[in-house]
């Protein structure tokens, strides 16, 4: 229990969160990094804006500037990943 | 508490798209939703019980919001991030005092009694791949044959037979993260000879490698209660979903949603005692199945996401939770509903 009580920011808006920050750094030798990254999209080590819209006190929720997809029905996250794409939606990643 | 009176606790953080419906619907409800991030604590949140006084109290304060403890419902654990204790302690005090509130808020929090979705000592099983696949097999289902190692031997022992092809499976998801930055992607992905070039990074770390299983079609079945909305994913429409049906993304992606299939009875009576296992109340479980009409288990993510579904499909997935969030604990595992679109 002591271990599991907090958890990873969401994989996907980790960049997004208030006071997360973290200079990227590039990809280590390809030949040091586990298989996984194999099959990983190749990274470009792009640093993420902030996801668009704020916290709410009041309400509790998550509130998205007008026009943009509502947090909560569909939201995307761009990322580097997929086959080309470079968005996937935050809700299928985990 | 009564379900007249409930009280919802939601720990997660501040952006996470799964909790705002849910939270919209509780409080049209008239439910008391107290949303909080760990990270709050200790600088904008507060734990305290106390055994002095007129007897005992436990409760959490945030701002203007004050909670029992004792009083709740259910809790949502979701995506709760790491305490913060602020730019200015030293690293040692704060490893220092991540250990105390651990301790201390793990067993305030461990001690209420009321419904947990989920626990989070149980997600922290439940999300344990090898330790799923033992248990669906011991349950019945069928479970693609699985190399788990961080021998390269193995694995080029592996490639060297007839079998069928080789899929290479991360035990933590679709995304490699970088924090700070774009996250990059990692999907199922069936194995070629790039990977004989490879092998000697087999040895980094633990990887997973499982048979190919031909695919009629997926299915993701969401459990929240008893209640349980099977969604068919025809992945082998697409060829981006062939291998993985996560590899369909994007502003405008669809998935290749197919029927609404009913889960056979035996599926869902093994899925029952899958969870009734884990101890999980709510669960996303994947399945394959195969032209033969066999549901082969995936796996199962304790924490899965499912917005996604009812905004596609329109499943009210939200509302079942809110439901269940309100209507509090215990939970037993009992017959299992089924839920269409």
């Amino acid at each position: 229990m002591s271990d599991t009580l907090t958890r990873e920011p969401l994989h996907t808006a980790l960049s997004f969160l208030e006071g997360v920050h973290v200079e990227p750094q590039q990809p280590a030798d390809p030949r040091l990094q586990p298989l996984a990254y194999l099959y990983s999209a190749d990274w470009e080590g792009q640093v993420a804006d902030r996801m668009p819209g704020h916290y709410d006190e009041n309400t509790q929720t998550w509130v998205a500037p007008p026009g943009l997809p509502t947090a909560g029905i569909a939201t995307y996250t761009n990322t580097s990943c997929y086959q080309g794409s470079d968005r996937c939606r935050d809700d299928t990643c985990a | 508490m009564t379900a007249s009176d409930p009280r919802v606790l939601i720990l997660t953080q501040e952006f996470d798209p799964t909790v705002d419906p849910v939270i919209t619907a509780l409080s049209e409800q008239g439910t008391e939703v107290v949303r909080v991030d760990l990270s709050y604590f200790p600088r904008r949140l507060t734990f305290t019980t106390s055994d002095f006084g007129d007897g005992g109290r436990r409760v959490l304060r945030h701002k203007d919001r004050e909670l029992d403890l004792d009083r709740l419902s259910a809790v949502w654990y979701r995506r709760p991030t790491a305490f913060d204790f602020g730019p200015d302690m030293p690293e040692p005090e704060k490893l220092f005092a991540r250990k105390e509130a651990m301790q201390a808020i793990g067993g305030i929090l461990r001690a209420t009694d009321c419904l947990w979705v989920n626990r989070p000592d149980i997600d922290a099983i439940g999300e344990l791949k090898p330790y799923q696949l033992e248990l669906a097999k011991r349950l019945g289902f069928r479970v693609p044959r699985t190399l788990l190692t961080n021998d390269p031997a193995e694995v080029a022992a592996l490639l060297d037979g007839d079998g069928p092809p080789i899929v290479y499976k991360s035990q933590i998801g679709g995304v490699i993260h970088y924090p700070g930055a774009f996250p990059g992607g990692l999907l199922t992905a069936v194995v070629g000879d790039e990977i004989r070039e490879n092998l000697d990074r087999v040895g980094h770390t633990m990887c997973m490698f499982q048979e190919y299983v031909e695919k009629a079609y997926e299915v993701r079945l969401t459990v929240i209660g008893n209640t349980y909305f099977p969604v068919t994913i025809n992945s082998q429409e697409m060829d981006s979903t062939r291998v993985d049906w996560r590899g369909e993304a994007g502003e405008v992606a669809v998935l290749p949603y197919g029927e609404y299939h009913p889960l056979p009875e035996e599926v869902v009576k093994r899925t029952q005692a899958l969870l009734a296992e884990l101890n999980a109340v709510y669960a996303a479980v994947d399945f394959i199945v195969t032209p033969e009409g066999e549901h082969v288990f995936l796996e199962v993510n304790p924490a899965g996401q499912f917005m996604w579904m009812e905004h596609d499909l329109e499943l009210p997935l939200g509302a079942c939770m809110a439901d269940l969030l309100k209507r509090g604990g215990p939970f037993r595992r009992g017959d299992a509903v089924q839920v269409g679109y």
